[in-house]
């Protein structure tokens, strides 16, 4: 009896980006709430205000 | 007859050039916004240069030109967009007297003047004294200010010289690090809708309409 080669197994494919789950409408810069706004809000932040 | 309160937390410091315009531009939406006398407004602490010294006062002219390496006169230019938005919103900034320094004991007299139910009318003074009239924000200049807005002058005086309300002004600082805030003024309303910065204040009364009508549904 001859041995068969072993082979790897083929690659299990990774599902498209486009069935991935929609992107979530909570901001992730801002945790658990809903942004509301534009995101080039006139802001102060680490010292600056220019 | 009132609804359910609305309400909103604003994180912001008292150094801050667009927390002032933001305000403005808040309370302007706020002027035609129908459940206006529903809004609860709170006001929390947060450090834009929490490593500033706590003995050091600088004038934010010579702050911000050492930290950018530049000129006094460049800064000038730099500041120029903010004191014009500013002037739109009825603030004449006096950035050439403005001071730099430590905020945290005034946002600790600031917890201070919420625990008389003064928070509001505290944080507005603060913010004039030192963006508007060029105050020197030393202990002193924040007593006076507290009682000028109505919290007793030896209260004010025994806090600052104290370590009182450290844990809430970090505790409004770490809960503004938990939604992710880097910058001010950040609002926040009904805990479910955030804003960043001094947005309009049409988007403000969309975002006030918003909040509101969604408590309807709840």
């Amino acid at each position: 009896m001859t041995s068969q080669p072993v082979t790897d197994p083929p690659p299990v494919a990774s599902p498209p980006v486009s069935s991935q789950a929609p992107a979530p409408v909570v901001e992730p810069a801002l945790r658990g709430l809903i942004v509301l706004g534009s995101g080039d809000a006139e802001a102060c932040s680490d010292g600056t205000c220019l | 007859m009132r609804g359910t309160a609305l309400l909103v937390e604003i994180w912001s410091d008292v150094v801050c050039p667009w927390c002032y315009i933001g305000k403005r531009r808040l309370e302007t939406a706020l002027n035609t916004f129908e459940h206006a006398a529903d809004v609860e407004i709170v006001w929390r602490s947060f450090q834009l240069d929490p490593s500033a010294p706590r003995d050091k006062r600088e004038p934010v002219y010579d702050a911000l030109a050492k930290k950018f390496g530049g000129s006094k006169a460049q800064v000038k230019t730099m500041t120029a967009q903010v004191g014009q938005l500013a002037e739109a919103e009825g603030l004449h900034y006096d950035f050439e007297n403005a001071i730099s320094f430590n905020t945290f004991d005034a946002h600790r007299l600031l917890h201070l003047a919420k625990s008389h139910g003064l928070g509001a009318e505290a944080h507005e003074r603060l913010m004039r004294a030192n963006l508007i009239e060029g105050a020197a924000m030393d202990t002193p200049t924040l007593v006076r200010l507290a009682d000028e807005v109505g919290v007793p002058a030896a209260e004010a005086e025994r806090v600052l010289g104290s370590d009182e309300y450290t844990a809430d002004v970090n505790a409004d600082i770490q809960q503004a690090r938990a939604y992710g805030a880097s910058g001010v003024p950040f609002f926040v309303l009904d805990r479910a809708y955030g804003i960043s910065g001094a947005q309009s204040s049409e988007l403000f009364l969309q975002a006030l309409t918003t909040a509101h009508d969604a408590q309807l549904v709840k």
